[in-house]
C-alpha cells in the first residue's frame, strides 16, 4: 500500500512529462547550434535525434497507467472502508456497543457503500493515463464507473437482504416481553421485502397492524413503503454516486492537486445526497408527499447534478478543442 | 530502444541507466550524454526511448525523481538511484555478466574443427 501511494504521488502530470521532453529537445538543439548549425537546421537535427516526441509522451503515460491499475482498484476499497468508519463514528460514541448501535450498524454499512462509490471513482479516474486516446479513455472511464457502482449496488443489496435477518433476532429479543410488539419504526429495517409489501398493501396487511390506530397507522404504512423503496433506491444510488464521482474526476482533470479537488467534489456530492435523503425522510409524516418521490429524490438530484456537470464539461472541452 | 553501431540486447538500457546514475542524480539528457561518453561513442541512445525506461524504473521504485534547476538554469527532472535501484543494478549486472560470459564461452568453442 505504501508503494502504491508512492507511485500515485510520483506520477507526473501530462504538463510535467511534456516539459521534461521539451527541455531535452531544446538541449539537443543547443548542442547542434554549438556545432555550427543554423537555428532551423539545429531544430531539425534535435527532432531527428530525439525521435517521435508525441510517441514518447504516449509511452510514458502508458507506463504510469499500467503501474497504477491495481492502485485504482484498491482506492475504491479504501474509500469505502473510510466512509464506513466515518459513518460509524458519526453514529455517536455514546451508542457504541449498545443494542441501538448494532441495530443501526447495517444501515450505516449500507449507506457507506454508495458514498464509497463516489469517492472511489473520483480518485480512481482522476489524472487519466492516456488522454491522447480520448475516446478509448472515456469509454473505459464510463465502464469503470458503472462497474464500481454496480458492484457497490450488489453488495448493498446483499447486505440489506442478509443483515436484517440478524437484526430481526435483536429486535425480537428487545420486544419479547414488550406488549407493544410488533416492532416500532426502527424495526421496519429488520423486515424483508415480502413483509414490507404485505404491510403496504391494504388487503394483505398482517393482523397485528390493527394495534395501530389512525393517524399512526397511516404514518407506519408510509414508513414501510419508504423502507420498501429504499431497498431499491439505495443500491441504485451506488451507480448514481459513482456517476457523480466520474463528473468530479472529469472536472478535476490532469492538473496538480486534482485528487484533492476530485475528492472534495465527491464528498460534496455525498453531502448533497445525504442532505436530500434526510430532508426527504423528515417529510414522511406529511401525507401530501408521494413516498416513492421522497425515496428516490436523493438519487434524482445527484443524477441531475452529475449529468449537468458532465454535459458542461463536455461542451467546454469541445469549445477548447475547436 | 538504444541505437548502437551494433544493436544492444533487449533490456540493456535499464542496466545502462541504473549504472549511469551511480555517480549521482542526473536529468534525462545528461544520462544520455554520460552513456555515450562512457562507451566512447560506440553506444548512441536514441534520446526518445530513454524516457519510457526512466519512468518505468521510477514507477518500479528503482529511481526517484525531483524537479530542480539544470546547468542552463532551466527546470529539469533529476533522477536518483534508490536503495531498490542499487539492488536491481547489482542483480542485473550479475545476470548480464553471466549471459555475456556464457555467450563468450560458446563463441570461443571451435567445435573441434581445425
Amino acid at each position: 500500500m505504501t508503494r502504491w501511494w508512492k507511485i500515485r504521488r510520483a506520477r507526473p502530470t501530462d504538463d510535467e512529462i511534456a516539459e521534461e521532453i521539451r527541455m531535452h529537445v531544446d538541449l539537443l538543439g543547443a548542442e547542434a547550434r554549438a556545432s555550427g548549425a543554423e537555428d532551423i537546421e539545429a531544430a531539425s537535427i534535435a527532432r531527428e535525434r530525439f525521435g517521435d516526441a508525441a510517441e514518447t509522451i504516449r509511452q510514458v503515460r502508458r507506463v504510469w497507467g499500467e503501474e497504477s491499475l491495481l492502485l485504482r482498484l484498491s482506492l475504491f476499497t479504501v474509500a469505502t472502508a473510510l466512509a464506513a468508519f466515518v459513518l460509524l463514528v458519526a453514529a455517536g460514541p455514546g451508542r457504541m456497543m449498545t443494542d441501538e448501535f448494532f441495530l443501526q450498524m447495517p444501515s450505516w454499512a449500507v449507506l457507506a457503500l454508495p458514498m464509497g462509490a463516489s469517492l472511489g471513482v473520483a480518485l480512481a479516474l482522476v489524472r487519466p493515463a492516456s488522454p491522447s486516446k480520448a475516446g478509448i479513455l472515456r469509454a473505459r472511464a464510463v465502464a469503470t464507473t458503472l462497474c464500481v457502482g454496480a458492484i457497490a449496488g450488489v453488495v448493498t443489496a446483499a447486505v440489506y437482504t442478509a443483515v436484517p435477518m440478524a437484526n430481526l433476532h435483536i429486535v425480537q429479543l428487545r420486544h419479547r416481553d414488550n406488549e407493544a410488539f410488533p416492532p416500532d419504526f426502527a424495526g421496519l429495517r429488520a423486515a424483508n421485502v415480502p413483509e414490507l409489501r404485505a404491510i403496504v398493501s391494504p388487503d394483505r396487511q398482517p393482523a397485528w397492524m390493527s394495534r395501530y390506530a389512525p393517524p399512526r397507522l397511516g404514518i407506519f404504512v408510509r414508513a414501510a413503503h419508504h423502507e420498501l423503496q429504499k431497498r431499491f433506491a439505495l443500491p441504485a444510488s451506488c451507480v448514481v454516486l459513482a456517476l457523480a464521482g466520474l463528473a468530479c474526476a472529469a472536472w478535476a482533470g490532469c492538473r496538480r492537486g486534482a485528487p484533492a479537488l476530485a475528492a472534495s467534489g465527491a464528498v460534496l456530492a455525498v453531502a448533497v445526497w445525504y442532505g436530500v435523503y434526510a430532508a426527504a425522510e423528515a417529510r414522511l409524516v406529511d401525507a401530501w408527499w408521494p413516498v416513492a418521490l421522497l425515496a428516490w429524490a436523493p438519487n434524482a438530484v445527484v443524477l441531475l447534478m452529475a449529468c449537468a456537470a458532465l454535459v458542461v464539461r463536455h461542451h467546454a472541452e469541445r469549445a477548447r478543442a475547436t | 530502444m538504444p541505437l548502437a553501431r551494433d544493436p544492444l540486447p533487449q533490456g540493456t538500457l535499464d542496466l545502462l541507466i541504473l549504472h549511469a546514475l551511480t555517480g549521482g542524480p542526473l536529468h534525462g539528457h545528461a544520462i544520455a550524454r554520460r552513456i555515450k561518453a562512457a562507451s566512447l561513442d560506440d553506444i548512441l541512445v536514441q534520446e526518445g526511448s530513454l524516457y519510457p525506461a526512466l519512468h518505468r524504473l521510477e514507477a518500479r521504485g528503482h529511481l526517484s525523481a525531483e524537479w530542480g534547476p539544470s546547468e542552463n538554469n532551466r527546470r529539469a527532472r533529476h533522477y536518483r538511484l534508490t536503495r531498490s535501484g542499487r539492488h536491481a543494478l547489482s542483480q542485473e549486472r550479475l545476470a548480464w555478466e553471466r549471459v555475456a560470459g556464457a555467450i563468450h564461452r560458446v563463441l570461443g568453442n571451435s567445435w573441434g574443427t581445425a
